[in-house]
Formats: structure tokens, C-alpha cells, sequence
């Protein structure tokens, strides 16, 4: 009697979790499903297909590419896109956590945005990302006419680039004029930017800055070589005359010249990579591109110098000027979308019109870039100098190297800036920290072929 | 009640569900997270405070913490309520029960703090701003051009504010208990 009065009080427990669970209109789980998710289809009205876009931008109206999905959604009425926005911080990194557990436990995803390409390399190579080749085919366009880079595996086209970020010096207009200092030309070496750095050292101020980042350990690879750490054969090139340069560079400006703000205060502060040059603590900042957009939130960085451009500096022993970095928040689609080739109609007038809305530079080839400049920032005439900054980038001079992305190149990157951190802060020599480096980096290639 | 159970009920395979439950302990919680969140989808309580409470309301940690203290509570004391007259459920809800005070509290108290300042498991089940939790609000100071910090402390000090308050309620209860317990932290 007793067991059986123990035995109902557990069942009533647990049915009653159950019950109480599914509020959401009668959810049948006892269907078997050993399929994942993806059997639940979605009533679709008449017509339409809908797709789920999920960003790790936040759902409020006055975000851009919120606002750029609406667009499209009145624009055309054959597709329905969903914003789903899975972090409201704009934190692509715990977006990324959380949508690898939605396509983990099978949750169709249909069109997704990535931080970075790295990001998305990953994913592809997971096998969870479509290749485009066959849509482009059918379309019959060859994608490296129309977009100055795409995310490749292989041969394999895993992703678009939503903008174009490239590689710039800043300024600061009126440190620049105070020390007597014209723009520098294209063409320009990284000896040259340690001059001016020199220079523009005054009034309690730094010439530049340098942040925690592994580009910031040697920018020269990212500017001028196929891949930042690897060779074709994924060997690792520390011993390229490039990295013992920078790091060189590195140290002495910040201990001899005193240049640049030192690493252990960088570190230890926390800075945005921004943050000091908008403060007026740093000149001149070699930086992405996003710092043009950054310059105009006045709440978060308050200044009233105009900004003015000029390309990154080259390498003193390379022949090649123009040469620079360009990367972009990427997007994909699903490998288990069921609405492919709608995902990717959304996905190509992403590329092409959300920067209307975002105000960033796409990475469409056809864009006007110069005129959406213009466009963008007639406003802002007294923060941006528009001038250079078409200049800058859109200058015919301008180039990437032939790059090359590993999936784990994230985890390479750590090492470098690993690397840079002992190297400054320990005061070792380059040696050492070069075949430190390059065992890190073996062992990592290693564990991934 | 698993507690009570494990330490002072006699019955067949006692020791292999005991020893299953500390071999369960040692997976981490990352492990099981896409089953985990697999069964919630499927119940439907994606997205939902329900998730979070059905997935909190079990832990072995505890249930292997009850045990040990019940173990340590003498049986001539349920000896005598049976003698009493006492039914199964009687005797823990009056004897085993009242005397375990001390260590319900501390579990209380480590199970709540650890849910306050739980990160993963809101920032997995849950998708509507409404429903977030404190650690997961204080994402939004985190902004696209640098963290607010000072909006951060402020928040910080608020959020511990409610832990402090419960603590110094049952702070008499709580050093017993570690005493007994041997619980850190």
C-alpha cells in the first residue's frame, strides 16, 4: 500500500511538469521525434516563404540592420524575413555560443551574421554552412566580380562580407597641424611612422597607440601577407624579417622614443581601441575603418577634432605600395535551410543595400564608394574629412594580398598576441619568443590536420 | 528527500544509485547543455522562467550533501517515532525534517547564490529581454564602443545587495551548517 501510494505521488509529480509545460498550444511531444526539430514546420501563409535571419544585433527600431530588414520586407512580398536577434549587446561572441547550441540540437537556421570571417570559417568547417558556388552559377555572376572578398574554404564559397573594413591611419587634425606635419602619402614606411609618431609626442600626449590586439603585434602580416601566421604550407613564418621588425619597432618606440603609451598601462587599462584617441592621449592610430562610424557617437567618445586619413604604412623592404587589410561582418546560410535560394536572394541585397542603413562601406564592388561617402557623412563635415577619406579608401592603388583563412586562426592569433604580451612584458629577447611562437602554433596546426 | 532516502532507507541497489549520482556530479554542466536544451524545447518551456526553475529545482551536489548529514542523525530518534506509531512520510516531515534545519538553510542559501549569479544557463534558455536575469542585464552596459563600468559597479552593488540581506537572516543557521557540512563556498 505504501509503495504504491509512493509510486502515484511521483508519477503526479512528474505529469504535472509536463502538463504544465506545454502552454505553448498543445505541443504534441509524444510524436516521435528521433528527427531533429527541423519536422516542425511552420505554418506558412499562402505565398510567402519565411526565413529566419539570426544577428546578434539588437531587435530595437533603431537599429540599422533591423531598420534594413524591414526594407526588404516591403520591398519585395514573396519572402518573409525574421529578425532574431539572440543577444540584445551586440556581443558576438556569446551569439556565437548560443547559436551553435541552436544548430547543435537541430533548429533549422536559415541566414546568420558572423562578427568577423574567422567566425564563420569555423562554422563551415563544421559543416554547417551552405556553399554558394551553384547559387552564383545559376545566377551566372563570378562573385569576385562583384565583391572585392568573400569567406572560401577550399574552393568553396561559405560566405559573403556584409561591409568592407579596411586598414587606415588616423589623425588627429589638430595635433597634426600643431606639429607642423603634412598627411603622409601612400607609399609611406612604418620607419616614417615612427618619425612622425616622434613628432607629434607633445604636450603631455602621446604620438600613437597600440593596442592589446595580435594584429597590433605585427600589422605588416595582416596588411601584406596571405595569412598573419601561416605560410601555404601552414608552416608558421616568424622568421620572416617583418615580425622581428615590429617587434622591435614596438619596443623601442615605446621605450625609447616614448611614443606610445606602454603595454603594461594598455593592459592593464582596459582601453576600447579607440578610447585614447579620442581622448586626445594619442595622434595617430593605425586602425580598421569602423573608426570613422565610432567617431560620430559623441555620448561615448567626446571630441571636436576632425579626423583625417591616410593609408596604413608599408613595409620598409617592400616594393608593393597600396597594400592593405580588408575584412567584414560576414553572412551565410544554413546548411539545413529548407529555403535556400530565398536565403540567398536576401543574403545578396544584404551585401548590396543594408549599408544604406548601416552607413557602412559594402563590399560590392559596384557600390559608388566615394559618392555613398559623401552621402553618409555630409553631416559630419567637421568631425570626418570626406576628402581623405575617400581617398584613403578608395585610392586605385589599393590591394589585398592573395589571403588564406584556417578555421582555427583564432586560436593562432592568441598565440601571437601571447607572444607580444611576454615579449614586452618580460623584456625577453625576439628569439626566444619567436620559437615559442612557432611550437604554439605547430602544435595547433598539428592537432587540426 | 533523495537524501533521506539514500541514508536511512534499506533497499536493494542502494549503493549503484548512490554511486551513480557521484559519478553524475563529475560531468560538467557544459556537457549536457545541447540535451538539456534539446528536453526543454521539446517540453515547450523554451524561453520561459520554467525552464530555469525545472532545471534548478534538481542537483546531486545537494542530495549528496543532505545524505551526509542525515546519515549522521541517529536512528534510535526514528526508531522511537516509528515505536510511536509514525508513517513513512510522518517521520521525515516531523522528525527528519526539523532536525536537519541547519543544513537546509546553508543548501538554501549556496543554491540560491549560485542561481543569482548563474550566467549560462539564462543566457541559453532564455530570448525575451523581459524574462533576463540580473547577470545577463548587465550585458546591456556592454556596449559596441566599450563597457559602461560605472553603470556596471552600480548595478553590481544592487545585485548583491538581496544575498547580503538573505545571508544576515540566516547567518546562525548558515555557520552551523558549513561547520557540519564541510561545504566551501
Amino acid at each position: 500500500m505504501k509503495k504504491t501510494s509512493l509510486l502515484l505521488t511521483c508519477l503526479l509529480l512528474i505529469l504535472s511538469i509536463t502538463a504544465c509545460g506545454s502552454n505553448s498550444g498543445g505541443n504534441d511531444n509524444k510524436s516521435a521525434t528521433n528527427a531533429p526539430a527541423a519536422n516542425e514546420k511552420k505554418e506558412q501563409p499562402a505565398g510567402k516563404e519565411k526565413i529566419k535571419f539570426y544577428t546578434f544585433k539588437a531587435s530595437k527600431p533603431e537599429e540599422p540592420i533591423y531598420q534594413a530588414v524591414q526594407a526588404y520586407n516591403e520591398s519585395q512580398d514573396k519572402v518573409e524575413v525574421e529578425y532574431v536577434s539572440l543577444v540584445q549587446n551586440s556581443d558576438s561572441t556569446d551569439f556565437m555560443k548560443k547559436l551553435d547550441i541552436l544548430i547543435g540540437s537541430g533548429e533549422v537556421v536559415d541566414v546568420f551574421m558572423t562578427g568577423n570571417e574567422e567566425e564563420l570559417l569555423e562554422r563551415a568547417s563544421r559543416g554547417v554552412v551552405e556553399p554558394l558556388n551553384s547559387f552564383f552559377e545559376q545566377e551566372n555572376v563570378k562573385p569576385e566580380d562583384e565583391y572585392n572578398k568573400v569567406v572560401k574554404l577550399d574552393s568553396n564559397i561559405y560566405g559573403l562580407l556584409t561591409s568592407s573594413t579596411q586598414w587606415f591611419t588616423v589623425f588627429n587634425r589638430d595635433h597634426l597641424e600643431k606639429a607642423g606635419l603634412e598627411l603622409p602619402e601612400m607609399g609611406w614606411t612604418w620607419d616614417d611612422f615612427r618619425e612622425y609618431a616622434k613628432k607629434l609626442t607633445m604636450d603631455g600626449h602621446y604620438g600613437t597607440y597600440f593596442h592589446t590586439w595580435g594584429e597590433y603585434a605585427n600589422i605588416i602580416a595582416y596588411t601584406e601577407r596571405p595569412n598573419p601566421q601561416l605560410d601555404a604550407n601552414l608552416n608558421p613564418i616568424f622568421d620572416d624579417p617583418s615580425f622581428k621588425y615590429f617587434f622591435e619597432l614596438r619596443r623601442v618606440m615605446e621605450q625609447e622614443d616614448k611614443s606610445a603609451e606602454p603595454y603594461a598601462d594598455v593592459l592593464a587599462s582596459n582601453y576600447h581601441v579607440l578610447q585614447q584617441f579620442f581622448a586626445g592621449n594619442a595622434s595617430m592610430l593605425a586602425v580598421p575603418s569602423y573608426a570613422v562610424r565610432a567617431g560620430l557617437n559623441l555620448e561615448k567618445f567626446p571630441h571636436d577634432f576632425q579626423m583625417v586619413y591616410a593609408p596604413v604604412p608599408r613595409s620598409v623592404d617592400s616594393n608593393d605600395i597600396g597594400m592593405t587589410n580588408i575584412s567584414g561582418a560576414g553572412v551565410a546560410i544554413g546548411a539545413k535551410s529548407e529555403h535556400k535560394q530565398a536565403a540567398y536572394d536576401f543574403i545578396r541585397w544584404v551585401t548590396k543595400e543594408a549599408s544604406k542603413y548601416s552607413k557602412d562601406i559594402p563590399s560590392y564592388k559596384g557600390a559608388d564608394g566615394e559618392a555613398l561617402i559623401k552621402e553618409f557623412f555630409k553631416d559630419n563635415t567637421d568631425l570626418i574629412d570626406t576628402e581623405s577619406l575617400a581617398n584613403t579608401l578608395f585610392d586605385p592603388r589599393n590591394k589585398m594580398p592573395d589571403s588564406f583563412s584556417v578555421p582555427y586562426g583564432s586560436e593562432l592569433k592568441t598565440i601571437v598576441e601571447n607572444g607580444m604580451s611576454s615579449y614586452m612584458l618580460d623584456n625577453r629577447s625576439f628569439d626566444e619568443v619567436k620559437a615559442m611562437m612557432t611550437e604554439e602554433v605547430k602544435k595547433v596546426v598539428d592537432a587540426n590536420k | 528527500m533523495a537524501g533521506y532516502a539514500l541514508s536511512k532507507l534499506e533497499f536493494k541497489g542502494r549503493a549503484v544509485v548512490f554511486s551513480l549520482m557521484l559519478a553524475f556530479m563529475m560531468i560538467p554542466e557544459q556537457a549536457t547543455l545541447v540535451p538539456r536544451y534539446i528536453m526543454i524545447k521539446e517540453l515547450g518551456l523554451y524561453d520561459s522562467h520554467a525552464a530555469l526553475i525545472l532545471m534548478g529545482m534538481f542537483s546531486s551536489y545537494f542530495a549528496f550533501l543532505l545524505r551526509q548529514f542525515m546519515a549522521s542523525i541517529h536512528n534510535d530518534l526514528l526508531e522511537a517515532a516509528e515505536l510511536d506509531g509514525a508513517g513513512f512520510f510522518r517521520i521525515f516531515w516531523s522528525v527528519m525534517v526539523p532536525l536537519s534545519r541547519p543544513i537546509l538553510a546553508t543548501v538554501g542559501i549556496i543554491k540560491f547564490i549560485w542561481t543569482w549569479n548563474d550566467y549560462q544557463g539564462p543566457l541559453i534558455m532564455l530570448n525575451t529581454t523581459e524574462l533576463y536575469t540580473i547577470p545577463l542585464g548587465m550585458q546591456f552596459f556592454q556596449e559596441e564602443f566599450g563597457t559602461r563600468i560605472s553603470v556596471m559597479m552600480m548595478a553590481s552593488v544592487a545585485a548583491i545587495i538581496p544575498l547580503l540581506v538573505l545571508f544576515l537572516t540566516l547567518q546562525k543557521q548558515v555557520i552551523e551548517g558549513i561547520a557540519i557540512g564541510g561545504v566551501k563556498g
